[in-house]
Formats: C-alpha cells, sequence, structure tokens
C-alpha cells in the first residue's frame, strides 16, 4: 500500500478519522453512559456528562431476566440464517447475471428491485397470509423468510456491481483450462469478490438484525422473539423505560461488533490473492 | 501475478456468447452457458414467486379497492383511490416534505460515506477499531437510538439544544424538535448519522477492489495524490455508486421509522413525508385500499426516477 | 377420582352448564402491560387461577402496544382473535367493530354491577352489553406542587382563568442561577398526548364527540366551546408552558414536572412512581385538583379518562366459558387490586371493592397519597369520556389515537399557522369524514 506512505497523508487520515469518531462517537458515548446512570441522573439540567454515580442495573435488570439473554440467541439464529440464505441466493443469481446471456435476465433484475419500493406496512397481511398457508407462523424460519424477502433485492444488486468489478477475462481463463462453471464461481472469483460479499453480508445481517415489523407479527412465542420486539416491549403506552432501552441499545451492538471485528480482514484486499495467483 | 497479466499472459479466445444479444433466440436454452445460467438463478426465481410477486400484485390489487371496515369486505373501485390521493390537500406538503428529507440525506450519507471510506481504506495501527466503531450507528436498534436523539435534543436535558441555546440560536428551554425546520433539519441529521456507515463500508469494500497496479501506473505517470483519486479512484467507484445511489434512494424514500419515532411527524406535519402518510391510512385508518394506493404511487415516482437514472447512466450494458 | 369428581362438579356448577367434557382447552391470552412488574403479576394470578379448571392451559403473551394492531389484524385473518386480551379501550372498539369479541355483561352482573365505578362500564357499552371488564381505571387530573402554591399564596383554582392565573403567577424566566420555571406544562405532541391535552379542557366544559344519551354525533354543533378550549389550551401554553412542549409527549412533561420545572401538569399519576425513582425528595410537595371547568360557579363537566379492560375473543363456546371462568377468578378483589398496585397512583382499581380492599389500600404509596387518591375516585373518576366513546364503544377512538389528525390541528395552532377556528375546523371535517367511511 503506497497511499499511506507520505507523513502529511498520515496526519491527514488521522485527523479525518478523530473528526468522524467524535461525530459519531459522541453520541454513542453518551449512548453508553447513559445505560450506566440510575434514573435521578437520566435527566438533569444543564445537561451532564459524567454521572456521580455508576449503576448497572439496567444491565441486572436485563441479563437476569432469562428472556433477555434468549432475545438476543433468536436474533443471532434469525440474522445468521438470512445472511447465509440470502447471500447464497444473492451471489448465484448476481453471478449468472452478470456472466452469463439468458432471456428474461434484465426483467428478473427489475422484478426483484420493485418489491424493494414498498414499503413493509403495507406487504405484511399478504405475506403473513402465505407464510402461514405454509404453517410457519411463530417459526423462525418463518421469520428468516421475510427478511430474505427484504434483503434479497438489495444483496442482489449490490453483488450484481461487485461482480462486474472483476473482469470477464479472468472467468473465461478459467473455462477454457477446462474448469466448471460452478467450480470457477466458487474457487476463483468468490475469493476475489470476498470484500464486496462480505459487506452486503453485514448489511443483510444488520437489517435482520434491527427488523421490527415482521418480527412483531410472525413471533409469537414469548422464547422466540427478537431484540427490536424485546426492546419494544420496555415502552408501553404511557411508559418508557429509559435505562433498560439505553441498556439493550448498547448490548445490541455488541454482536455485531464482535461478527465485523472478525471478518473485517476479509475486507482486505490481497488476503487470499494468493490462492488465486498460486 | 496480478489479474492483469492473467489475462496478458494467455489470451483467451473470445466466449461465443459475448457477441449475442439478448432475446435473439430461445435457442440459448439449449446453449449450456444459457442452463447454468438459469440454473443459478433458479433458487431465486423461485422464491421471488412464491414469496415476493404475490405480496406486490396484492397491494396492486388493493390499490384499486375499498375495504369496509367492519365487514372487511373488498369493493373494486378502480383508480378512485388515486384520484382521492391526488386531492389530497396534504399531498404538496407530504411530497415536499419527502424530497427535502430524501435529497439531503443522501448527499450527507454519500458525502460523509466517501470521506470516511478513503479515510479508513489507509492502513495505519488503530484503523481496525476506528472502522468498527464508525461502523456503529448503523447497527444500533432505531428504538434506541431515536429516543436518544429526542433526549439529546430535549430543549430542558438535552445537550444539543442545550448548546444551541447558548449561542443564541434557540430560545430559553427551546428545542428544535418544536420548530417546523428544527425538526426536519434533526431528523436528517439523525438519519445521516445513521446511514452513511452504509455508504462508507460499501465504497470501503469496492476500494479494496481497485488493483494496485493501477495506483502504481498511475504514480509511475506522475499524478499527484488529487490526480491519483479524480483519475484511478473515482471512475472505478462509478459503478458502485451508482447501484448504492438508487439502492439509498429507494431506502431512504421508505425509510419510516426513525422520522415516526422522533417527531411522530410533526410539529404540525412538518416532518410528515410519505412513510408516515401511508402507514396513517394503513394503521391508523386503517384503509388499506388508499394505503396500498400511496404505496403503488411512491414505487411508480421510484421506478421513474430509477430508471431515468439507470438508462442516462448506464455504461457498461447487461450483456 | 377425587380428581375427575371435582372437574365433574366444577362443570355442571359451572358458568353456563354446557355440560362439556373435561377436554383439554388451550386459551391465548395477550397483554400490552409489557413491563415486567406489571405482566408478572398477571402471570402470577393466571397461575393462582388455573387450577380451577384442570384441563385449560393458558400461553400468555406481552404485545408491545406499538405491535397490538398489526397482530391483531393478522389474529383476526385466521379468525384467531386471542381468547383474553388485557389492552386499552380503543382496542376494544376495534374488536368489537369487527365482530371478534363475546360481550362479558354476564360475568359483570356475576361479580356484581354496582361495584364497578359506572364510568368505566359506560365506555366500554354498547347495543345493551358490556364488552370489556375494567381493569385498571385511568384517570386524569391537574398534578401540582403545594409548596409552590404555598409559597405564591395561591389557592387551588376552579376555573379556567383562575387557572391561567396561577399559571402566570408561577411562571418565572431564569435567573442568578435559578433555572427558569413554568406554571403549567401543555404538551402537544402530535400522536395522542395532543388529543389528551385538549379533550380534557374540551370535556371540562362540557363538550363531547358523541352526545352521551343519543349517541349523535354532536361535535359540530359546538364549534364556540371547541375554539374557546382550544384557545384557552395556547393561551395557556404561551404563557406558562416552555415552548418545547409543543411536541412534548408524556416522557417529557413527566420529566419536566418530577425534576421540579413545571409547577403544574395535567397528569395520569405516572409522576409519583417516576419520582420515586428520579427526585424522591419532591414527593411530599405533589398534590392535585381536578381539571377545573370553564367558570368557577360550576364544577368540571367531565375529564378525559381511560382504561384497561379485560375482554374475551370471539370463539368456541368451551373456550369463551373457560376465559370467562378465569376472568371470575382473576377478578377478586384481591387481585385487582394486586394489578393495580404494579403501578400504583396511575392504575387505580375500578371496583369499590378493590380499592377499598386492604390489598391496595396497604400499598405504601397508596397509604402515602390517600388524600388525593380520595379525590381522583370521587371527583374524577366517576365522569369522564374517551374521545369518541362518549355515546359507548366506538371503533373511531382507536382511529383517533392510532392517527394525528388532532395532534396536526393541535399543533399548527399553537404555532399560529392556522387560525383557532380553522383548526376546529379541520378536526371536525375529519371526523365527519371517518366516521361516514366506518358506516360503509
Amino acid at each position: 500500500m503506497n497511499e499511506s506512505s507520505s507523513t502529511f497523508s498520515k496526519l491527514a487520515t488521522y485527523a479525518v478519522a478523530l473528526t468522524l469518531t467524535l461525530f459519531v462517537g459522541f453520541p454513542l458515548l453518551w449512548l453508553v453512559i447513559s445505560s450506566l446512570k440510575p434514573s435521578a441522573e437520566l435527566f438533569v439540567s444543564p445537561p451532564r456528562i459524567l454521572p456521580h454515580e455508576i449503576t448497572f442495573e439496567w444491565y441486572r435488570n436485563l441479563l437476569g431476566n432469562s428472556g433477555s439473554i434468549s432475545l438476543f440467541r433468536n436474533s443471532l439464529v434469525v440474522g445468521v440464517s438470512t445472511t447465509l440464505i440470502c447471500m447464497t441466493a444473492g451471489t448465484l443469481a448476481a453471478y449468472s447475471v452478470t456472466r452469463f446471456v439468458y432471456p428474461g435476465k434484465r426483467v428478473f433484475l427489475v422484478a426483484a428491485l420493485l418489491s424493494y419500493m414498498f414499503p413493509a406496512v403495507v406487504l405484511f397481511i399478504s405475506v403473513y397470509m402465505i407464510i402461514n398457508s405454509f404453517g410457519l407462523v411463530d417459526t423462525h424460519l418463518g421469520l428468516i423468510i421475510c427478511h430474505c424477502i427484504l434483503t434479497f433485492p438489495f444483496a442482489l444488486w449490490m453483488l450484481k456491481s461487485f461482480f462486474e468489478g472483476i473482469p470477464c477475462e479472468i472467468d473465461e481463463a478459467a473455462w477454457v483450462d477446462g474448469a466448471s462453471f460452478l467450480r470457477t464461481f466458487f474457487t476463483i472469483i468468490v475469493p476475489l469478490a470476498l470484500p464486496g460479499i462480505f459487506s452486503v453480508a453485514v448489511f443483510v445481517f444488520v437489517l435482520s438484525w434491527n427488523e421490527f415489523l415482521f418480527a412483531s407479527v410472525m413471533i409469537t412465542s414469548g422464547t422466540l422473539k427478537t431484540i427490536p420486539v424485546g426492546t419494544a416491549e420496555f415502552i408501553t403506552s404511557f411508559d418508557v423505560r429509559w435505562g433498560e432501552i439505553m441498556a439493550i441499545g448498547t448490548l445490541a451492538t455488541v454482536p455485531v461488533v464482535l461478527l465485523f471485528l472478525c471478518v473485517q480482514r476479509y475486507f482486505l484486499r490481497g488476503v487470499l490473492e494468493g490462492a488465486v495467483e498460486g | 501475478m496480478t489479474r492483469r497479466s492473467v489475462a496478458t499472459a494467455m489470451p483467451a479466445p473470445a466466449p461465443p456468447w459475448h457477441h449475442l444479444r439478448l432475446g435473439t433466440s430461445w435457442q440459448l436454452l439449449i446453449d449450456k452457458q444459457a442452463r447454468t445460467g438459469l440454473l443459478f438463478i433458479a433458487p431465486s426465481v423461485l422464491f421471488l414467486f412464491v414469496f415476493v410477486f404475490y405480496p406486490v400484485f396484492d397491494v396492486l390489487r388493493l390499490s384499486m379497492s375499498a375495504i369496509s371496515f367492519v365487514t372487511d369486505r373488498e369493493r373494486f373501485v378502480g383508480i378512485a383511490n388515486f384520484v382521492e390521493i391526488l386531492r389530497d390537500p396534504k399531498l404538496a406538503t407530504v411530497a415536499w416534505n419527502t424530497l427535502i428529507w430524501t435529497v439531503f440525506s443522501l448527499i450527507g450519507q454519500f458525502g460523509l460515506g466517501l470521506a470516511a471510506a478513503l479515510c479508513i481504506n489507509q492502513n495505519v495501527p488503530g484503523m481496525k477499531l476506528i472502522r468498527t466503531i464508525l461502523l456503529l450507528p448503523y447497527v444500533v436498534p432505531v428504538i434506541a437510538l431515536a429516543l436518544f436523539w429526542r433526549w439529546m435534543l430535549d430543549g430542558s436535558f438535552g445537550i444539543i439544544s442545550a448548546a444551541l441555546q447558548s449561542l443564541g440560536v434557540l430560545g430559553a428551554d427551546q428545542s428544535p424538535l418544536a420548530l417546523p425546520n428544527g425538526a426536519m433539519a434533526s431528523v436528517i441529521l439523525a438519519n445521516i448519522w445513521r446511514g452513511f456507515p452504509f455508504v462508507m463500508i460499501s465504497y470501503w469494500a469496492a476500494l479494496q477492489g481497485i488493483p494496485t497496479e493501477q495506483y502504481e501506473a498511475a504514480r509511475v505517470d506522475g499524478a499527484s495524490t488529487w490526480q491519483e483519486f479524480r483519475f484511478v479512484t473515482l471512475p472505478c467507484l462509478g459503478a458502485i455508486t451508482r447501484v448504492m445511489l438508487v439502492l439509498r434512494l429507494v431506502w431512504t424514500v421508505t425509510f419510516f421509522d426513525i422520522v415516526w419515532l422522533i417527531t411522530r411527524g410533526g410539529p404540525g406535519g412538518a416532518t410528515e413525508h410519505w412513510p408516515i402518510w401511508i402507514y396513517e391510512e394503513t394503521m391508523g385508518f386503517f384503509r388499506f385500499g388508499t394505503g396500498a394506493a400511496l404505496a403503488v404511487f411512491l414505487a411508480g415516482i421510484l421506478i421513474v426516477c430509477s430508471t431515468a437514472y439507470l438508462l442516462l447512466l448506464r455504461r457498461e450494458s447487461d450483456p | 377420582m377425587k380428581y375427575s369428581v371435582s372437574v365433574a362438579i366444577g362443570i355442571v356448577t359451572g358458568l353456563f352448564g354446557f355440560g362439556a367434557s373435561a377436554r383439554a382447552v388451550d386459551l391465548t391470552f395477550w397483554t400490552n402491560l409489557t413491563t415486567a412488574a406489571q405482566a408478572n403479576v398477571i402471570q402470577k394470578q393466571i397461575n393462582e387461577c388455573l387450577p380451577q379448571q384442570p384441563g385449560v392451559t393458558v400461553k400468555f403473551e406481552t404485545v408491545p402496544f406499538g405491535a397490538m394492531y398489526t397482530r391483531l389484524i393478522t389474529a383476526l385473518r385466521k379468525d384467531e382473535a386471542p381468547n383474553i386480551m388485557n389492552t386499552i379501550e380503543g382496542a376494544v372498539g376495534f374488536m368489537q367493530a369487527k365482530n371478534g369479541l363475546v360481550p362479558v355483561t354476564d360475568v359483570v352482573d356475576k361479580l356484581d354491577r354496582k361495584d364497578f365505578i359506572a364510568s368505566y362500564l359506560n365506555a366500554v357499552a354498547k347495543d345493551g352489553q358490556i364488552w370489556g371488564l375494567p381493569d385498571w381505571a385511568l384517570h386524569q387530573e391537574v398534578w401540582y406542587r403545594r409548596d409552590l402554591f404555598e409559597k405564591a399564596g395561591l389557592k387551588v383554582p376552579h376555573s379556567w382563568d383562575e387557572l391561567l392565573q396561577a399559571a402566570k403567577n408561577l411562571t418565572q424566566a431564569a435567573a442568578d442561577g435559578r433555572p427558569a420555571m413554568y406554571g403549567f406544562a401543555v404538551p402537544m405532541g402530535r400522536s395522542l398526548v395532543a388529543p389528551q391535552t385538549y379533550f380534557q379542557i374540551f370535556y371540562s366544559g362540557g363538550g363531547a364527540i358523541f352526545d352521551p344519551k343519543t349517541g349523535n354525533y354532536v361535535f359540530g354543533d359546538q364549534k364556540p366551546l371547541a375554539e374557546k378550549s382550544l384557545a384557552f389550551m395556547i393561551d395557556l401554553y404561551k404563557a406558562a408552558s416552555p415552548p418545547a412542549s409543543v411536541e412534548w409527549s408524556w416522557s417529557e412533561y413527566r420529566t419536566a414536572f418530577v425534576k421540579g420545572q413545571v409547577a403544574m401538569t395535567n397528569e395520569w399519576g405516572a409522576v409519583v412512581q417516576m419520582a420515586a425513582e428520579q427526585n424522591p425528595d419532591i414527593l411530599k410537595s405533589f398534590d392535585v385538583f381536578p381539571f377545573p371547568g370553564p367558570s368557577a360557579a360550576e364544577k368540571p363537566a367531565a375529564s378525559l379518562g381511560g382504561g384497561y379492560y379485560y375482554l374475551v375473543g370471539k370463539s368456541s363456546p368451551d373456550k369463551v366459558e373457560a376465559s370467562k371462568k378465569l376472568l371470575l377468578c382473576m377478578y377478586d378483589a384481591k387481585r385487582v387490586a394486586e394489578r393495580a398496585n404494579s403501578r400504583p397512583i396511575f392504575a387505580i382499581p375500578a371496583t369499590k371493592s378493590a380499592f377499598d380492599s386492604a390489598t391496595f389500600q396497604s400499598n405504601d404509596t397508596v397509604k402515602h397519597f390517600k388524600p388525593q387518591l380520595e379525590t381522583i375516585f370521587k371527583d374524577v373518576m366517576p365522569t369522564w369520556f374517551r374521545y369518541g366513546m362518549e355515546a359507548g364503544l366506538n371503533p373511531i377512538t382507536g382511529q383517533i389515537e392510532a392517527t394525528t389528525f388532532i395532534g396536526d390541528a393541535v399543533q399548527n395552532a399553537a404555532l399560529n399557522k392556522i387560525k383557532v377556528s380553522d383548526a376546529v375546523n379541520q378536526i371536525d371535517e375529519q371526523l365527519r369524514f371517518q366516521i361516514e367511511l366506518l358506516r360503509k
């Protein structure tokens, strides 16, 4: 990487990074700090950043309640499954659209985007009835399907764009060498498209992680509820449990942070380039 | 060996299908590559048919019906719902609000996202952590986020309002949320804050896909950092920008949660955008026909905009 | 042997004597009271009552309010309305209009109709039947700071003018490190809160959307009162309420009161528990008075109230019977009091027996606020309406609550964007339009 060779550009990078981190980090820090503030200190005038005393009672309330742990488990199951299914179908479809020629491609692309344009609130009844006809209401699979509906168009189009960035010559070289389509796809193209694939995967996961409407309609059993629905329960029609909401809001970011830290290296070019050249 | 040298070292015979135009003949189906292509796409098509197309057609059908609240019976009314929408006095306000909301959100998210992506693309120490921090706004649940922004903007206890009051921008104990323009600015800011990581990560992934030798070649040619950016980086980001713009446009225009949770569309309808209107008709008045018509109307506008945009700027054609 | 005998006796001496055999009955039970403290009490009581009906199981669900209507709609589509619902009056109107409920008049009579506060029964009456069992009785009155009143030598206001005067008196700008104090919080959050504030004022002057006796739409005939109420509300806002209150929701105005920023506020009683958590020292200076009417000569005609109810969904006879039996058990005075105590002062029992019960009266918060509760129970709770339900159940209530057209009109008038008369006209037009649609 030559971009960071000069000291000036390094300093500039840090300056920009610092500004951004402040812009992003300040509200986030506020969020975390207020999840540790006792009720009495949540609302003070004039506003104070640091509390006089710290309390873990909100976290205790959350974690002591076994229901909260199952919220995380359920969101994780639904999120990971949605990501795997959506990405598998999406990468295959995007690859197919950018490499092969057959009738109906454009129709498919536009049609896939069409469902993306309707807000969930007008779709949910019909979707519910379909899932119901499969007997999948109040199951994780039913919700996974709903989340795939929401994320697939976006995954398809983003992946198409990333695949288009990889020159066809590479595929063709492999095909000429006698590799099958599937093998070329898996062993050559996918590794090259990893940054793109992972970036889309992150967002598919986050979308599923934070989705409320379908999660609240599809899942009725307390043991299967996801985090957004659990969070909404801290707001009854006349009462807002600030402490718990801030705490669960903070905790909800933790799994995604961990996942992102793990997969970050797949974003970096050159991780698997060795495999290609070899 | 790099990708480019692969291509130049072993010139491959041009595969037959790249010169064919779409729709030339259905004999393509017999062709092996076409079969494979269709096979790869089959699961997605199946999924779309079963789970997506029916709900969408249902919305289209509902948009032309009126549903009785008590009996749930549907009555075909043709374009009556659309006429009612066009005659509604709040159409202009809601459309304008939606436009402002979308345009400024996108400008902010893309500007910030690109700047952030260029920054995190550098491999300086500590960047891994910074990348994770910068991703966080997108990850925090919107409910927590909305409550949180409301709190920071509170007239008496909010840190942002306090700062604005001490600067004289706001009156005593006043909150931006109580002012029509202030409320719109607040939700747009919250949306930019929340949404830019998406643009940032996508750009970053795309930047990682730019072959290093292109930078090397440019440097050999004596290009400055700015020229590198303009002639190597930007063009390669063109494709992803186009797609993201369309996707983010659709997403922003239909994004209900954050505005509703922060302002409920107020004060006085100043932040009521199209999705809130849809929500009120559907889940407030339970007029599913009108709600569906509003959604179809919106989708129609989005399709027109996206198609125009993609056609205008289409440089690479779908093979 | 004893088991099956008791089951047989139970069925035979049961409410309706359908003579059903003791097969398994699975009931679904929804509550919107999702906070752990409240939901746990209900769950506990269900467990206490289930042994009375062997073979009956209950699937207990907490449904966040934000998901209530979407869940009801999909449930109705599948013809699977929940068997028992614990929800707020708007949903009662919705479910009854959609033919999803069975009347509970028989349960009310079994429990002694006179024991219930009539106003809570009237709100959910329709076609001569009662459609919900009043559980939490909600109430709105003015909560004020007795210490500030005493310091300023003020007496409890008995008219709108007196209220405005007192509020102005107590409003002071910030000075010498002392923060600003506002006399009366006027929250006008676009969704739900603005109508609640506005209709409190409108009702106190004798207004109504539907005539309680005839059921006719009368809002359009009361425009002078409607305009006067809105004008008064805006005067109060401009003179004595923080400017940001034009978009305040419950959280904000309660916090303002609990943190000592406003001297009076129109409230449901939640400030007590909130102050206990956030600012306990202020609790001893809390007091209440009913929201006054326009003139000191007459008591306020009514206030805005509400309630949480228990509903029985339409279902097979054995499920309906089992549900009603369960509710009969849960309406033991002690249990009603216990449920209300899960959120004291905000929730008051709707039955006299529960209000007078030892369980209720021995709660610490209740003991502390006994005089205030007496005032509320005697002066506020007997006369209240919910917008749209003055003459009994009406689905328009749910629609008013789920939409923002009243909040819009109120906010725009407060922001000087439209005239008060225009705002009232807007509300009237929209009400007529929606009522007409509901008829179709």
